[in-house]
């Protein structure tokens, strides 16, 4: 696998997470290349991630084995190297070929299905087959994986336990706020100082202390911002990132990793997409609330989770009144997003199909050596 | 060299040593300002067809081909015939008429490209103005421009989404490379 991070850790959540599935379903030597390698083994648990990751190859570096797969992460391009190998293969016929495979990114448009699995011819002759992760049974499936771990959905404090990773334009104290509730809100170190920076009129800072998580495997600093109680993360496994989500009640969420794991568990979720322009996040998450629609319409609330969520993905002025009242109805939220996680998580999945298109590849390399035998 | 996302209908593109003309080509917005363009294209030498997805800014190697002002005159099944204005006539498929169906009209302009002295398709104008033959009336309130709805138009019957505050009888000029409405013309 090869892996470009763009902003943050998430590039590398969603690798690490597909290697663990892939190793889970099958025998597999995988590699990982990835432009922050470093950054990467913070997120990796020793006990259970068996994947040896690797710094990325410079232009002039070969790789020691052409591998019989290569995947391009968020079609990301190969290393100049890599893809002269590529070449040198496809012009000998002795030399079995590998599957190139181009990741895209995760989208509920309907235009995914069409290009799902399409060959693309390069100038060079050399031919990489695209990935298109999706909710609809053409796509290749949806990533990330069922928790293991079920969240019970019982208040542990009298406090709303918030989690949010988000981009920092998203106006999360507004919207926090206008909830007038004890909040235990649980988020990174960047984006707990970038809130407290933003508002320090009304910050009420406590002196910070630390702990271990529930768990055990997250450490958390504690402030307090009027009613809200900020814990902040420190840098931890993925492992332990999941836990820490499935401990909360309502998921702010980002990017693809966490917004797939937060669709999957049954916890309330609120996602913020990439920003992109306007026109393009409107038609992406209409799309995904049109293939909501379609399993939660009979749910009185649904109608303000749909609103809230177009809301807060377009950071648009939000009706608070209607997000406070879907807020103080958690137990309805709640039902809505275990049906909703109920949905994904008996969707085709990303890491099957993927086998599914490396054993089809697998059956006509042998099919091709048993002819020239 | 050009861009996938500049490709347009009736451009030749080189794929290994085949000449293939762009019979269709569909742009879309992946994730984090990512494009990709799937094509539907025919070899010229083989007439094969194959559907096929590039990455938006993949570089490719367009031929240069030779170009002639036509107006279109008539449909010979399974032919379109083309006229230029010395009275010459030039046939293209159906097959390779692409997108142009969607626009087609009397004496309309355009150019026909050619492929070894062969009329292999058909390259629109970048706009056109159409009339709008049907589409729903307006819901009051909305005139933001933001709410979007259907109308067929004129002559062909194709599709296209429009403002919530265009009407039946407007004429609307439509991008021609993506299908989209682009402004209402007085």
């Amino acid at each position: 696998m090869f892996c470009q991070v763009i902003d943050h850790l998430g590039d590398i959540g969603v690798c690490l997470r597909l290697a663990r599935s892939l190793q889970a379903l099958g025998d597999w030597d995988l590699h990982i290349f990835c432009n922050q390698a470093d950054k990467a083994r913070l997120l990796i648990d020793p006990q259970v991630d068996r994947v040896d990751w690797h710094a990325w190859p410079t232009d002039e570096a070969y790789l020691q084995h052409v591998p019989e797969v290569i995947l391009c992460a968020f079609g990301c391009d190969l290393p100049l190297g890599v893809r002269r190998q590529l070449e040198l293969q496809r012009k000998n016929p002795a030399l079995p070929k590998t599957l190139w495979i181009h990741l895209d990114y995760l989208s509920a448009e309907p235009w995914v299905e069409d290009f799902h699995g399409l060959s693309s011819y390069k100038p060079d002759g050399l031919i990489q087959q695209f990935y298109f992760p999706g909710f609809g049974e053409k796509t290749g499936g949806l990533p990330g994986d069922p928790p293991s771990l079920l969240p019970s959905n019982q208040a542990q404090t009298s406090a709303l336990r918030v989690f949010a990773y988000v981009y920092k334009h998203a106006p999360l104290m507004t919207w926090l706020h206008a909830l007038n509730l004890p909040i235990d809100l649980l988020t990174t170190e960047d984006l707990a100082n970038h809130w407290q920076t933003a508002r320090p009129t009304t910050c009420v800072t406590t002196t910070s202390c630390e702990q271990h998580d529930e768990v055990g495997q997250a450490r958390i600093q504690f402030k307090t911002l009027a009613q809200i109680q900020f814990k902040t993360l420190a840098p931890c496994t993925q492992i332990a990132w999941d836990h820490t989500m499935l401990s909360c009640e309502l998921l702010f969420v980002r990017g693809e990793d966490s917004w797939v794991q937060a669709m999957r568990s049954g916890i309330p979720w609120l996602w913020q997409p990439y920003p992109q322009e306007l026109a393009t996040m409107r038609a992406k998450l209409q799309s995904l609330l049109n293939i909501m629609s379609e399993q939660l319409r009979k749910y009185p609330h649904w109608p303000l989770w749909r609103d809230a969520q177009l809301a807060w993905g377009l950071g648009e002025e939000p009706d608070l009144k209607d997000f406070t009242n879907l807020c103080l109805e958690l137990g309805s939220w709640q039902a809505m997003a275990r049906a909703w996680a109920a949905y994904c998580n008996r969707l085709p999945r990303l890491d099957q199909g993927l086998c599914h298109m490396i054993d089809k590849h697998r059956s006509a390399l042998n099919a091709y050596n048993v002819r020239l035998c | 060299m050009k861009i996938a996302q500049e490709i347009r209908t009736g451009n030749v593109i080189m794929m290994g040593k085949d000449p293939m003309v762009v019979l269709r080509a569909e742009y879309n917005k992946s994730g984090r300002n990512a494009a990709v363009v799937k094509m539907k294209l025919k070899n010229l030498l083989n007439n094969s067809g194959t559907e096929t997805v590039f990455k938006a800014d993949e570089k490719m190697e367009v031929l240069v081909l030779e170009k002639k002002e036509v107006t279109y005159s008539y449909f010979a099944d399974p032919m379109y015939v083309f006229m230029d204005a010395e009275y010459n006539q030039f046939e293209v498929e159906a097959d390779s008429m692409g997108d142009a169906l969607n626009y087609l009209d009397d004496a309309m302009p355009c150019e026909v490209i050619f492929y070894n002295g062969r009329a292999i398709s058909v390259e629109l104008p970048t706009g056109l103005v159409r009339e709008v033959e049907y589409t729903e009336p307006a819901v009051r309130g909305d005139t933001s421009g933001k709410v979007m709805k259907p109308a067929r138009v004129k002559p062909t019957g194709f599709e296209v989404q429009v403002p919530a505050f265009v009407e039946i009888g407007d004429k609307i000029e439509i991008d021609t490379r993506t299908g989209e409405y682009r402004n209402r013309v007085k």
